[in-house]
């Protein structure tokens, strides 16, 4: 199965062609040109680079948050546009599922972290039992004092992947019980070719749904006037 | 000549649509999914609320037009996408989502200005419209007299300064406690108020200019409404709303009449979701019969925003060959 493998939920934007197990081609652009202008373009390059046509992908996987609201909906819709020309079957895929998936080696928690702002990051608590990524929580966003909260509960060492995870590495071991460390540099961007790889033990279909895990601003200020959801009648 | 057709997208605001358009003047499909529901709650459009429902919609929306169409992607001469005046993070997803779709087409990518859409929204409306003409182009977003020279080019004679006209609506609907958007309510209540009850302010700028400037008038009801209160008195919402208006239509009137007269034209188009106006049509029309002027709008549906009217400009693009390449980025502050 070749898997075209979309990420653009943070400052990265990364495309990455799979063949089962072997990576094809991938490109990693960790810029601050907006995604709208960069992402087609490596998309573009990639298949060229390979000499491939969109007709020879299998399948896309895109990721679908947490992250930038805006660059999750750039991936997605692209994967969307993609998909729809050539009639692709898609995948979803988290982004912090992606960012523990990078550490395959590690053999205790892996904890990755994005910073969303507003006193919180984004997270989730992974681990490896061979070579399987088994979710142990949902994708959230909470504070570091809930963060570190929920890490006490697990027996394992901790490690921090993912980008912003030195950015809060002191305030949590100064915190946490346990040994944490930080992931490698080079394994702390988003990779596409993680969502490739990811995909291909997931279902794919025709719907992808992003998960911002948080709510919009207004929704929230909503719910706290009125006591109520904006969706509910 | 083959037909060109296109498959056109529009996600500029609050609107997710997409139309199949042949030859620029014929409706194939002409999908719309609303949003204004949820907006309604907030009396404006949320940006990130609005941008969420465009991807939760685009595919959706995508192959139902297709099947109202009855054709296939393969038939699509080219894609054409608004990608700006806008909310930006409403314009990335029709704009990330048609670059996808024509790149794995392989189709040339038409980039639309949402400006242009609405002046084409006529050639839709009216099989025998051709430029040269006088455009009055009023909305939430937008208010523009333009010198319509020929297909897509334009000289932009004057705009707003300040508040587009239908966002001068909004605020005056909301203080008057009327719903969202403001424009039909106003309209309704006007009918049933005298609109010489209270001289609000006509702002018609230098002479000679044929810029907008709406924040004044704004501000006189906002005034005009606290000191009632603050006196006491009751006042007649009708009345406000018919003399707001009538102040409104005045200066807009003024402009488009003396516009297509210096400039002679014979034909004023109206275009954009203030077209809808009923005072604006009856007004413009007594007005442009006294100087033998024709006043062409269309249909309602094509007034709000659409994707049909995007189709029908990126048309005459295609012919252009002005297409765009996979760099192209919205542009939230996008000119005429």
């Amino acid at each position: 199965m070749i898997v075209l493998g979309i990420d653009a939920s943070t400052q990265t934007a990364g495309v990455a062609i799979v063949n089962n197990e072997m990576l094809m081609g991938e490109i990693t652009i960790n810029t601050t040109i907006t995604h709208s202008e960069k992402l087609m373009v490596i998309v573009d390059q990639l298949f060229s680079n390979l000499n491939l046509k969109l007709d020879d992908i299998d399948g896309i996987a895109v990721t679908i948050g947490p992250g930038s609201f805006t660059g999750v909906r750039i991936g997605m819709a692209t994967a969307l546009g993609l998909a729809k020309a050539k009639n692709i079957s898609l995948a979803g895929i988290s982004t912090i599922e992606g960012l523990a998936y990078n550490n395959k080696n590690y053999r205790g928690i892996i904890c990755p972290i994005q910073d969303a702002r507003r006193n919180q990051i984004y997270t989730g608590f992974f681990k490896f039992e061979g070579d399987n990524l088994v979710r142990l929580s949902p994708d959230m966003a909470i504070s570091i004092a809930e963060f570190v909260e929920k890490a006490n509960t697990y027996e394992e060492d901790i490690l921090l992947a993912g980008p912003d995870a030195n950015k809060f590495i002191e305030e949590i071991k100064l915190k946490c019980d346990r040994e944490v460390t930080v992931s490698p540099f080079n394994l702390s961007l988003p990779r596409a070719s993680s969502i490739a790889y990811l995909s291909m033990t997931k279902e794919f279909g025709k719907n992808i749904t992003p998960n911002y895990v948080r709510k919009s601003q207004a929704e929230t200020s909503y719910e706290e006037i009125h006591g109520k959801s904006v969706y509910d009648e | 000549m083959n037909d060109i057709i296109i498959l056109a997208i529009e996600s500029s605001c609050d609107e997710t649509s997409v139309a199949v358009i042949k030859n620029g003047r014929e409706i194939l499909s002409n999908i719309i999914y609303s949003q204004i529901g949820i907006h309604k709650k907030f009396g404006g459009v949320v940006p990130e609320i609005a941008s969420r429902r465009h991807i939760d919609k685009i595919d959706l929306i995508v192959e139902q037009s297709l099947e109202q169409s009855k054709l296939k992607l393969e038939d699509m001469d080219a894609i054409a996408v608004t990608y700006g005046p806008g909310l930006v993070g409403a314009l990335l997803v029709g704009v990330s989502y048609s670059k996808a779709l024509a790149y794995g087409l392989q189709k040339p990518l038409i980039p639309v200005n949402h400006i242009d859409g609405h002046i084409a929204a006529n050639y839709l409306a009216f099989s025998d419209l051709k430029p040269p003409y006088i455009a009055l182009i009023v909305s939430g977003g937008h208010t523009h007299i333009v010198d319509v020279t020929d297909y897509g080019k334009y000289i932009v004679l004057g705009r707003t300064r300040d508040d587009a006209v239908g966002e001068a609506y909004d605020k005056v609907a909301r203080t008057l406690g009327f719903g969202y958007p403001g424009g039909p309510f106003i309209d309704e209540a006007a009918k049933l108020g005298n609109p010489n009850a209270i001289n609000f302010p006509r702002s018609y700028l230098e002479e000679g200019s044929y810029d907008f400037s709406f924040s004044g008038i704004k501000s006189a009801v906002l005034n005009y409404l606290n000191s009632a209160k603050m006196k006491g008195i009751e006042i007649n919402k009708n009345d406000v709303a018919a003399s707001f208006q009538e102040a409104i239509m005045d200066v807009l009137i003024n402009k488009i009449i003396k516009a297509s007269l210096e400039f002679n034209h014979d034909k004023i188009i109206i275009a954009g979701g203030v077209a809808a106006n009923s005072r604006l049509r009856e007004r413009l029309k007594e007005e442009a019969k006294k100087h033998h002027l024709e006043v062409l709008y269309p249909p309602l549906s094509l007034c709000t925003d659409n994707a049909a009217m995007i189709g029908s400009a990126a048309y005459y693009q295609f012919k252009n060959e002005k297409f765009a390449n996979l760099e192209l980025n919205a542009v939230p502050n996008l000119k005429l």
